[in-house]
């Protein structure tokens, strides 16, 4: 006859219980490995981009940088220098780097100016010129307004006559209707041609060539971006006008125009008589009034510097994508426009709380237009009429325009001055927003002009590189060998001084920007480095979870060897009573935890097997020893512990409330629930913190969300079960507590107590322990986030709403439990046969 | 009779030979010579001595016979270089400029070039003086 | 006071139907002792819990206290009845260990009446069972008489008409025994009714009346 001093019941719920325990563990223990090799496997397959470390001069990192980890998609665009030519050389000469691309950013630079024509009017005309640019949301005005007139000559002097402003003196004729646009200015970023050719495979060969030598400087070759923006329209205003040939003859009478000279230069002889004369004929009656808009961002690129015309129908044309072959283009080409340009800081972006916000620092007086970041106009050199007096002169050669491909891959390197992705309003993604022509866009674009670094001395000192990607040589993907590779290579950089991002893995995120003036817009930052965070981020999360998963398994399982052996211990000596042996107790204990244990063990085992079979991982099955292992020991102690520790009666408490006694005296029936309490509140405020703040670093990233979207199932079992058996302790603690306690229910019963006043007298007791368990969890998942993440955590209102809402459950849990202790226990005799 | 045969052969073939060598030989030579040629030759012509504030017209040319060409007047007072994108085979074109008058005598040295399909000329210098007031 | 006739309580078993009481019939006036005596199965104890309220007696039973007929009240008035009208005295005690004689005797109001006039109640009960001195003290320090003292305060605490008492002496020796039934004797002359049960042949003729069970 098979005896077993354990209630079936019991037996078979631990059994139950343990098999899950076993079987879980051991998984988990194994996904620790499994899981960062899967996402090691994905890093080697998707994020090693262009090149893999960024170096830049020491501290080189923003403060945005240092707490988010991100990067405008264009950092590179604006720098100060700070890395020599000789050191670029040193890093380029190692025989472990294969390319070393450097990049110096040299300020925003304008174009040699140049004009545009109309096609010619034989009819007397007004021009009214003015021109605009807009940031994508606001139009603004912008540059000099013209005003011009044309008109056949009577005296045949020549063929037109022409009256216009200061400005448009040898520009603007009758037979080549020409303007000046005002000048705007675009990044220039200066690379070293053989190396960016490595690291992006484009062909920048033309920044070696020498210009056709028409200017009277020194020419520098440069290429613009082929999609790069001129943010400029032109608003035209032609009148036709009734002047006759009496009329013109009186006009030239009274203006002092001699037969050899002509209203055009009037300017220059008397500015006062001139401006008058403008202003007489602005009460020329209008005829009829034509007018046309040309836009310059449709037609040319930044550095453009050839021929601009309109066609009859008013439309600009770019005479290098068009040729006219009916019609001879007229202009002026000005050499000297690099003689200035702009330096600007980058924008100080400020961070408070989770929002990032760019304030303007000021706007242009003229056209009203904010800058979000310190301008500095600086000069190259200096010029008198042609002559240069101060510095060496130089000009831009446009040689061709470049393009820039839009990357889609997982993890793109941030290649620093390529970024093409545009920035639009959080409202209305139809909205791009883009820089206007005026000088400190809050937008870093991309560069729009590239020349070669063979200049960037010249200009820009003997410090000018502001970083060199570099790439290793002799590494195919981001696998351990080459992580350590690099590692080690970043450490030796960074030695030498230089700032160091790991940027293999770098993947995209837009970021909301509240921008002063536009509202929120969306931007293109890039993280840098964020395979390496990704990894460790969510290592610090699965480690957490399946420790403290593995610790609230113990927990239970001491829990209930302890309850067995305490139930046992009275059945136990009523044998020695009845006469058994010791030694046939103890084969009678052994026997019925052998199976206790034994059965959850070979079902783990029959399970783990056909996992095994399935996935090859045979290293499981050393996980299931081990954790069984650990459990016969913890059997072994726990009986070990209830052998030399006799039932020593509780001291009570006295002098406090009968609550606070309750718990005091019960308080050792109650310490394995107060443990998983504190374990769950830990987890339960602990988790979600963590997770935000890797969510705000950098999950979000493509390459974040695809690898943590890989393994939640698994943790998510994992959690399940944690809070599953938490609450087990707990509900088997109220019951083991009650059971003890079912003399005082009766009592209360019989005395005419309420249930709700036995309700009220037991859960309070509870809430009294719980509320202390939860607390203490709460300020232990504080500490622990504090410790390992260096973060104050700013949401105590969410750390308290969690853990009300844990209180509130176990107060329901235990309620549960409780109506259904009354009914057993005070309909307890009626099942009693008196 | 093969001996014939082939003989008549060698000989049609070093003719054939000769004759092309020639003409290629010719050919090169009228190409070099052609680009010997080809580097046009700019001409300038105008006053050299005008007034401030007044317009005046000085004529660039070429000696190319490779049009269109292109003519580059810069009058070197800083105000840019003009520059004409001629259509048809007109070998020169007129650009006007109005110089600033000062108090002072100036001179400025004005340059024209001229640019046709295949090359461009070297530049030719004019210096320009303006009168004073 | 009491009035009980035609009491029946049977229960269902697998193996059938057990009539543990029988057509039980007995009136108890004011301040009278009925002593129920019984071997141990007779039903005693049940008896107790139906005339208790705390189990249903069968149909066709009436079981009245005074106005209150109990065998048909609602479980609130069957609460109000015990909280008010009866005293419990056990045979294990039924103290709480974890407090002190003190707050045992005030336990059964607790929740009802206020803390300052318990107090003092508590200690007057103390008083007239002689444990003054124990207020202090817990359960774990008394012995088995002092014990059974507090439990007779505590089942006083609300002036009860009627005192139930379930083998109150079976764990006590002989002299804290009588020491016991002394107290209860006093109890009944100042005109507590009083229903004991016990098997104790001894005790027999204490009371007015004698129910023996079979």
């Amino acid at each position: 006859m098979n005896i077993n001093l354990t209630r079936k019941g019991k037996r078979i719920q631990l059994m139950t219980l343990l098999f899950v325990i076993f079987l879980l563990i051991s998984l988990s223990i194994q996904s620790l490995n499994t899981a960062s090799k899967t996402i090691e496997q994905d890093i080697y397959d998707f994020s090693r981009g262009s090149y893999d470390i960024l170096l830049r001069p020491g501290d080189s990192r923003t403060d945005l940088e240092e707490e988010l980890g991100l990067v405008e998609e264009n950092y590179l665009g604006i720098g100060h220098g700070g890395i020599t030519l000789e050191q670029w050389q040193n890093v380029l000469n190692r025989d472990d780097v294969e390319v070393a691309a450097p990049v110096a950013a040299i300020g925003l630079y304008t174009a040699n100016e140049i004009t545009y024509s109309l096609p010619e009017r034989e009819d007397s005309v007004r021009y009214t010129v003015n021109y605009t640019t807009t940031d994508g949301v606001h139009t603004y005005p912008i540059g000099e307004s013209y005003t011009a007139y044309s008109f056949k000559d009577p005296n045949q002097f020549s063929t037109y006559s022409t009256i216009n402003s200061e400005s448009l003196v040898n520009v603007f004729s009758g037979e080549y209707p020409s303007f000046k646009f005002p000048l705007t200015y675009h990044q220039v970023v200066a690379i070293d041609v053989e190396e960016e050719n490595k690291l992006t495979g484009e062909d920048f060969s033309s920044l070696e060539t020498y210009g056709p030598g028409l200017a009277l400087f020194e020419e520098v070759p440069i290429l613009g971006l082929e999609n790069g923006n001129i943010p400029l329209k032109a608003s035209i205003q032609i009148d036709t006008i009734d002047l006759e040939d009496d009329e013109v003859r009186e006009l030239k009478r009274k203006y002092k125009i001699k037969d050899n000279s002509t209203f055009g230069s009037l300017s220059y002889r008397d500015k006062e008589l001139n401006e008058q004369l403008i202003d007489e004929m602005a009460e020329q009656e209008t005829v009829s009034t034509e007018t046309y808009s040309l836009d310059f961002s449709d037609v040319i690129t930044p550095f453009y510097d050839n021929y601009l015309y309109a066609d009859d129908d008013y439309r600009l044309i770019n005479y290098t994508e068009n040729p006219l072959e009916d019609r001879e283009i007229w202009g002026v080409i000005e050499s000297g426009s690099q003689e200035t340009y702009y330096d600007v800081e980058p924008v100080n972006y400020q961070l408070i709380g989770d929002k990032i916000s760019v304030k303007q620092l000021g706007t242009d007086e003229q056209s009203g237009i904010p800058y979000y970041r310190e301008i500095k106009e600086r000069n190259n050199f200096v010029l008198d009429g042609a002559e240069v007096i101060e510095g060496e002169g130089f000009t831009f050669y446009h040689v061709g325009n470049f393009e820039v491909d839009d990357h889609d891959d997982l993890a793109a390197s941030p290649l620093g001055i390529y970024g093409i992705q545009p920035t639009y309003l959080s409202e209305d993604r139809h909205t791009q927003i883009q820089p206007t022509a005026f000088p400190g866009s809050f937008i870093t674009t991309p560069a729009h002009g590239l020349i070669s670094i063979d200049w960037v001395e010249r200009l820009k000192g003997d410090k000018p590189i502001d970083a060199i990607r570099v790439k290793i040589a002799g590494i195919q993907g981001y696998d351990q060998v080459a992580s350590e590779k690099i590692k080690s290579m970043a450490t030796e950089f960074e030695e030498q001084g230089f700032t160091v991002d790991i940027v293999a893995g770098a993947s995209y995120q837009s970021l909301k920007i509240d921008v002063e003036g536009l509202g929120e817009v969306i931007q293109p930052w890039t993280t840098l480095g964020a395979a390496d965070t990704i990894l460790q981020s969510w290592d610090i999360v699965k480690i957490i979870l399946v420790t403290f998963f593995i610790l609230v398994s113990l927990i239970y399982m001491v829990f209930s060897f302890s309850h067995l052996i305490k139930t046992r211990r009275k059945e136990e000596s009523l044998l020695t009573s009845f006469g058994w042996k010791k030694e046939n107790i103890r084969k009678l204990r052994l026997k019925e935890w052998t199976g206790l244990l034994g059965i959850p063990f070979i079902l783990a085992f029959l399970v783990l097997l056909v996992i095994s079979l399935r996935t090859e991982e045979y290293v499981l099955f050393l996980n299931l020893i081990i954790i069984f292992t650990v459990t016969c020991l913890l059997m072994f102690l726990v009986s070990l512990f209830y052998k030399n520790n006799q039932n020593h009666p509780q001291k009570p408490l006295g002098n406090k409330t009968v609550t606070w006694q309750n718990a005091w005296y019960y308080r050792h029936l109650v310490s394995f629930s107060i443990v998983q309490i504190s374990v769950m509140s830990l987890i339960i405020i602990f988790l979600p913190l963590v997770i935000n703040l890797q969510e705000k670093r950098t999950v979000q990233t493509t390459l974040g969300g695809y690898v943590h979207g890989q393994m939640e199932g698994f943790y998510t079992v994992l959690l399940v079960f944690l809070f599953t058996v938490g609450i087990l302790t707990l509900i088997e603690t109220l019951i083991s507590l009650w059971k003890q306690r079912s003399d005082e229910m009766i009592l209360f019963h019989h005395i005419g107590w309420s249930n709700n006043q036995m309700y009220k007298f037991y859960l309070k007791e509870v809430a009294l322990w719980s509320a202390i368990s939860i607390l203490f969890g709460a300020i232990m998942s504080i500490c622990l986030y504090q410790f390992l993440f260096s973060q104050v955590v700013n949401t105590i209102i969410w750390v308290g709403v969690i853990s009300l809402i844990l209180f509130s459950f176990i107060l329901v849990v235990s309620f549960i439990v409780l109506i259904n202790m009354l009914r057993r226990t005070t309909k307890y005799w009626y099942k009693k046969v008196g | 009779m093969k001996k014939k045969l082939f003989g008549s052969l060698v000989v049609s073939m070093s003719v054939f030979l000769l004759f092309s060598a020639g003409i290629y030989a010719s050919e090169t030579e009228n190409i070099e010579n052609n680009e010997l040629n080809a580097v046009p030759i700019a001409t300038f012509s105008g006053p050299t001595t005008v007034n401030g504030g007044e317009s005046n017209s000085w004529t660039v040319g070429t000696t190319s016979s490779y049009g269109p060409h292109t003519f580059y007047f810069n009058p070197g007072d800083g105000t840019g270089q003009k520059r004409l994108d001629g259509i048809g085979n007109g070998t020169s074109r007129v650009f006007s400029h109005t110089y600033r008058g000062t108090s002072n005598v100036k001179s400025y040295t004005a340059s024209a070039r001229t640019a046709d399909q295949l090359n461009i000329s070297d530049y030719v210098y004019k210096s320009i003086t303006v009168r004073a007031w | 006071m009491l009035n009980v006739g035609r009491l029946n309580k049977s229960y269902l078993t697998v193996s059938g139907e057990i009539s543990v009481l029988k057509n039980i019939n007995f009136k108890l006036d004011e301040g009278e002792w009925l002593t129920i005596i019984g071997r141990s199965g007779s039903g005693k104890t049940t008896l107790l819990q139906c005339l208790a309220g705390l189990i249903p007696a069968d149909q066709d039973s009436h079981i009245q206290f005074e106005d209150k007929l109990i065998h048909e009240a609602k479980e609130k008035d069957l609460q109000s009845y015990r909280r008010n009208d009866l005293g419990f005295i056990y045979q294990d005690y039924k103290l709480f260990d974890q407090f002190n004689c003190e707050l045992n005797v005030m336990l059964p109001l607790l929740p009802f009446e206020d803390k300052v006039k318990l107090k003092d109640k508590a200690h007057h009960l103390l008083q007239k069972v002689n444990l003054t001195e124990r207020i202090e003290h817990y359960p774990s320090q008394l012995s088995g008489g002092e014990k059974q003292r507090v439990a007779i305060a505590r089942a006083l605490i609300n002036d009860p008409k009627l005192l139930i008492c379930d083998e109150p002496t079976g764990n006590l020796d002989q002299h804290s025994r009588d020491e016991v039934i002394q107290l209860l004797k006093e109890l009944n002359r100042t005109g507590t009714s009083i229903i004991l049960v016990t098997h104790d042949q001894d005790l027999m003729d204490i009371g007015q009346q004698t129910l023996e069970l079979h």
